[in-house]
């Protein structure tokens, strides 16, 4: 019998809940007692809750006032400019006739959708994005992964290198350009085509409307583009990740000699992927709407005259919801540049999704 | 007390935003868009005073030079205006983006009412006013009995007149537009260059001591760019300095640049038609329907790009510049072709600038003849405008028009008068004729050589779409030229890009 007292105290002794009852004199009918106890705090507990609760909602009631009045600056500027665009982009894309220009809606039907789904042109600016962020992206984020670990090794002249990098971040985009159209310039007298020349080549037209742009040179002039353009951002981001890893991690691997790749891989790669899935999923975001940088370096028309050879698919969107102004033709055209963004926004929410999936397993918190 | 400030700070930072938010939204005038009533000079006088003028907002997309040239102008209206007891206060606003931009600011600014009184604008952007129903109609300003008022359109130059004869919604026909700054294209030449080429092949004569080439053909303005592409090539002969490499990456370097695509494209189909009933359906139609798909135009352009292969010529695209202009002045090019109102930037002390008519296929009697005629008109927008400051806006007008002031303007600017009875005065006749001196200006060389091209003027008919067309055109052009696309691909490509806008195109080729 004490044998089964005590055992029963043992295995009650486990639970850190009844521990300081058991330790009184370990008997089943305290433990009974203490259930009971339980389910009345528990319920003790709720209602204390809820009458909380009610007392909050009574100051809710009474205070409802302020938090919106609070909220209401944002509320408005959200409401304008983020909410009612993007419920009217909704609705105009199943109204195909809707005239931006007089406000006047027509029939409801799915015309734009087939219209850019059945459209060459915006299968090309699909295949150009994906191209875009195929290429871009992760070299983009390993470029400035290898430009962080390298720069945080540095000990001299640290801060001024940083600099260096961060410039381009707070660069105005017309001087990028500028730059670029030096760099890139058709002409013999472009940095790129005179060190061809000088290498024995013959100069390419690598921007500009004087001849046709062969398309790897132009994917090259974006690549090399958007690269530059994000590098800033992520090497902050990843700097300051870096930064905040644990040096006894280093140190430990440090003392049993381990080779400084494996460092990498085995330590600040997984260390910083938190960082590196955010990189990548803004990095996926911002190259799938890519519009600025092509129109930047080639132009409205996007690539050669009439071929739009280098579209994107925000470009593709752009394209008729700048004619909505452009002529009282083109007012109807909204509808089709709505579709446009809502299988866009379909499109880059499902990739989103998948590489938030991917990475649960391989992002370590 | 604490709730009391937030309440206060929340309730400013409402109003804040609500502000910012509709800022946007355009300041209406009083009754904005009121119906149309004519009113009394009487009427003008009453309501405006010197603290409280009508305001007329006047919209256009002149670049510095030109808006300099007209500002003294308004000045003097107003003064004149005060003078007889009518306060009108005109807002300038000169429109950045060019005449298209212009458009683009008015269509976008309908929905909110953010457009002027007044504006400058082509044939087709009236017609996009017509189609959004804020363009007023002239109609009873211009036939008002009321000699302050009315205007004798009879003395308008009848091919700009007709120009601005538009239909309105209901069909019925109305004058959508004053006619105000009109320009056409000539050829500028580098005489320093191109004159001794000239005299050696016998092309033009000698008149007062200076060689005047007229009527060019483009047979002989190839064999003029043949002859200085060879003169380049050897490197010999000039007095001004070639000192720029051919371009590798474009493989070469033209000694003539043709500026508008579009305005090369139809000209040159009109003038391979071999009549005028032809000529008026080459490229569009009056009713709305684009043609330009057909053999003529093909052929046209079959010589051109033969001719662009060669070296010949090409338009500034091919070099990646707008303008043949700044090839000119470069020393990069002999012979641009473009509007008469670039006749300043074509000049330059580097050389000695000689201007005459747009090439033709033939000056023969059974072919036909083809100079665009370009420019803008002015017009008035019903919608945030109200009685008062529309019959302000139409005085300005006239007073702009007017036979003095049209010459003044034209004389100052290279655009041409407007009216018959400028073109006869005696101020612009004397302004001609000393063109050739020492002391002419460039601007009066320019006007002079659009003597002989006045009988070709055509204009594009304007319709809802028309502009879509001609920025199409251009696209074209540029595929052709430079990226060495197929005519009639690119035909079809341009074709295909408008059936987006729902524009009737007719393929003459299929």
């Amino acid at each position: 019998m004490v044998e089964e007292k005590v055992m029963t105290s043992e295995a009650t002794v486990s639970s850190d809940k009844f521990a300081g009852a058991i330790a009184l004199d370990g008997t089943k009918t305290i433990e009974v007692q203490e259930d009971k106890k339980e389910k009345l705090g528990f319920f003790a507990r709720k209602k204390k809750e809820k009458k909380k609760e009610a007392s909050q909602m009574l100051e809710w009631k009474k205070d409802w006032w302020k938090a919106l009045l609070c909220l209401a600056p944002c509320l408005i500027i959200l409401g304008i400019f983020t909410f009612y665009p993007i419920i009217k982009t909704f609705i105009v894309s199943f109204f195909p006739s809707y005239n931006y220009l007089r406000d006047t809606f027509g029939s409801f039907g799915f015309d734009s959708y087939v219209k850019v789904l059945t459209d060459d042109v915006f299968w090309r600016a699909m295949f150009n994005t994906v191209i875009m962020v195929v290429v871009s992206v992760p070299l983009s984020i390993l470029i400035a992964l290898l430009i962080t670990v390298l720069l945080n090794s540095i000990k001299k002249l640290q801060g001024v290198y940083q600099v260096i990098f961060f410039l381009p971040y707070v660069t105005n985009g017309m001087a990028f350009g500028l730059v670029f159209s030096t760099i890139f310039s058709p002409m013999d007298y472009g940095l790129v085509n005179t060190i061809i020349n000088a290498l024995g080549g013959s100069s390419v037209a690598w921007t500009g409307t004087a001849e046709m742009i062969p398309y790897w040179a132009g994917i090259v002039v974006i690549t090399i583009y958007a690269i530059w353009n994000g590098l800033a951002f992520k090497i902050l981001v990843f700097l300051g990740g870096l930064q905040a890893i644990d040096k006894q991690y280093y140190q430990a691997a440090q003392v049993d000699a381990t080779p400084k790749g494996r460092v990498f891989t085995k330590i600040t790669v997984p260390l910083l992927s938190p960082m590196i899935l955010y990189i990548t999923i803004t990095s996926l975001m911002g190259a799938f709407k890519s519009y600025s940088s092509v129109v930047a370096l080639f132009g409205e028309d996007m690539g050669n005259a009439q071929d739009e050879t280098f579209i994107t698919a925000v470009g593709y969107i752009y394209k008729y919801f700048n004619q909505v102004t452009t002529s009282s033709r083109g007012a109807t055209l909204l509808s089709q540049a709505s579709a446009a963004a809502l299988i866009l926004f379909v499109f880059i929410l499902i990739i989103t999704f998948v590489q938030m999936w991917a990475n649960k397993k391989k992002v370590h918190y | 007390m604490k709730a009391k400030k937030l309440s206060i700070l929340c309730a400013v930072a409402i109003l804040g935003v609500s502000a910012i938010s509709l800022s946007s939204c355009g300041g209406k005038v009083d009754n904005a868009g009121e119906a149309f009533k004519l009113l009394t000079i009487d009427d003008l006088k009453a309501k405006g005073t010197e603290k409280n003028p009508i305001v007329v907002d006047f919209w256009h997309s002149f670049g510095h030079n030109i808006s300099e040239e007209l500002e003294p102008l308004v000045e003097n209206f107003e003064t004149e205006m005060a003078k007889q007891g009518l306060y009108i206060d005109v807002n300038m606003t000169a429109v950045g983006g060019g005449y298209d931009g212009l458009r683009e600011r008015v269509n976008l600014g309908t929905r909110t009412n953010d457009v002027p009184t007044m504006l400058l604008g082509y044939p087709d952007h009236f017609s996009d006013y017509i189609d959004n129903g804020i363009l007023l109609p002239l109609d009873e300003f211009v036939n008002s009995t009321d000699e302050e008022i009315g205007i004798d359109e009879t003395d308008f130059v009848d091919s700009y007149w007709n120009e601005v004869e538009m239909k309105n919604l209901d069909g019925t026909e109305i004058i959508a537009g004053i006619p105000f700054n009109k320009s056409t294209e000539i050829m500028y030449y580098n005489a320093s260059a191109v004159d001794p080429i000239l005299k050696e092949l016998g092309y033009g004569e000698e008149v007062d001591g200076s060689w005047v080439w007229t009527n060019p053909t483009w047979d002989e303005l190839a064999t003029v760019s043949q002859k200085l592409r060879e003169k380049v090539e050897s490197a010999g002969g000039y007095t001004w300095t070639y000192n720029k490499k051919p371009n590798t990456a474009t493989k070469t370097t033209y000694p003539v640049y043709i500026d508008s695509g579009s305005n090369f494209f139809i000209t040159t189909a009109k003038q391979w038609c071999t009549s005028a009933e032809e000529a008026a359906n080459v490229y569009t139609t009056a009713d709305g329907k684009v043609v330009f798909k057909n053999e003529t135009a093909l052929a046209a352009q079959q010589y051109f790009t033969e001719k662009a292969n060669q070296g010949i010529w090409n338009i500034p695209n091919k070099v990646n510049q707008s303008y043949g202009s700044a090839l000119m002045n470069n020393l990069e090019a002999f012979i641009s072709i473009g509007s008469t109102a670039g006749v300043n930037n074509n000049a330059s002390p580097k050389y000695e600038l000689k201007c005459t008519t747009v090439p033709q296929k033939s000056y023969d009697e059974n072919s036909f003849r083809a100079v665009i005629q370009q420019g803008t008109n002015a017009a008035i927008l019903s919608s945030n405008s109200n009685n008062y400051t529309r019959l302000a806006a139409w005085l300005l007008i006239k007073y702009l028009t007017n036979t003095e002031n049209t010459t003044e303007f034209s004389m100052s600017t290279g655009y041409l008068p407007v009216r018959t009875s400028a073109l006869e005065s005696k101020t612009f006749t004397d302004f001609l004729a000393d063109y050739n001196s020492p002391f002419g200006g460039v601007t009066a060389k320019a006007i002079v050589a659009t003597n002989n091209e006045r009988a070709y003027f055509y204009t594009d008919p304007a319709f809802s779409g028309s502009s879509l067309v001609r920025d199409r055109v251009d696209t074209m052009m540029i595929s052709i030229y430079c990226n060495n696309k197929d005519i009639t691909e690119a035909m079809s490509t341009a074709y295909k890009q408008l059936e987006d806008y729902d524009i009737e195109c007719v393929d003459r080729l299929a």
